[in-house]
């Protein structure tokens, strides 16, 4: 059984990834939007989004809308691929 | 770092949780832009049909027909936007093609057993049944939704029994309106 992975378990990124999971490939959502559906605040989710790119998981994607500044965020083919495999080892660790 | 089976347990729940709403969020989204096109068009074909002579008998076929490019357009736009390989026409497009035909499909068939006297009964029987059938949506997308269909539902009745000057533009707010509402409400939620 492999182990926990350390940078999605964490309550914050583990919410994040798994908001983001059911999304299609490449599916950005917008960074407001996360935030209401977590329920949490700009600097706490900037903080765990930075750790979540810094490892490759989620695209955060910035541009323009107009003259309005917008940031969207998409898991990575890296990140599906963690998440799966951390959902994986919960289920292991439950079953066994 | 090591986890015991409740730790697990906790955070399966948590996933599944927010998976869940997130899925529910995404397909509100994705389905609220064919809403607004609906309720537009109902909206546009009544106050054609109330406040021109040409809509009379034309308003309603010919707002169904512009209604058939713009479905597709907003089902290549939400293709586009979702990927970049070619785009395609989605389930949620398919579906609401699918509804549109049953509910056709089930209007003629009652109009045809009942034979309503007046154009009045007939639009008062479908705006009845648009009601009815958001307030059952709403039993599994949530209570606002079903306010919004017991509202149309109700607002529909008093129309039929009490408003007779200007009775398709009535509707047409109340119906068309009312589905509008309900898609804005769904791509905010």
């Amino acid at each position: 059984m492999s182990g926990p992975d350390e940078v999605i378990h964490q309550s914050m990124r583990l919410k994040i990834m798994a908001t983001l999971n059911p999304l299609p490939p490449a599916e950005p959502i917008e960074f407001t939007r996360l935030k209401q559906i977590l329920n949490a605040t700009d600097g706490n989710m900037g903080a765990h989004l930075t750790t979540l790119e810094k490892a490759g998981y989620i695209e955060v994607l910035k541009d323009f809308v107009g003259k309005k500044p917008r940031t969207r965020i998409a898991m990575t083919n890296t990140g599906r691929r963690a998440f799966q495999a951390h959902v994986a080892y919960l289920r292991e660790v439950l079953d066994g | 770092m090591t986890l015991d089976k409740s730790g697990a347990a906790e955070a399966l729940a948590e996933i599944g949780q927010s998976q869940k709403r997130s899925a529910n969020l995404y397909s509100y989204a994705a389905t609220s832009p064919y809403l607004l096109l609906t309720g537009a068009m109902w909206l546009a074909a009544d106050l054609l049909l109330e406040f021109t002579t040409f809509g009379k008998h034309w308003a309603w076929p010919i707002v169904s027909l512009v209604s058939i490019p713009a479905y597709i357009a907003i089902a290549i736009y939400q293709s586009r936007r979702r990927s970049s390989r070619p785009a395609s026409l989605d389930g949620h497009f398919w579906r609401s093609i699918a509804i549109w035909l049953l509910i056709f499909g089930f209007v003629a068939g009652a109009l045809g057993i009942f034979w309503p006297e007046s154009g009045v009964q007939v639009h008062s029987f479908i705006g009845l049944l648009t009601g009815i059938a958001w307030a059952i949506a709403g039993l599994w997308m949530g209570w606002r939704i079903i306010a919004l269909g017991l509202g149309i539902a109700a607002l529909t009745m008093a129309g039929h029994f009490w408003v007779h000057d200007f009775y398709a533009a009535y509707m047409g707010l109340v119906g068309g309106g009312g589905m509008m509402l309900g898609a804005l409400w769904l791509r905010r939620v």
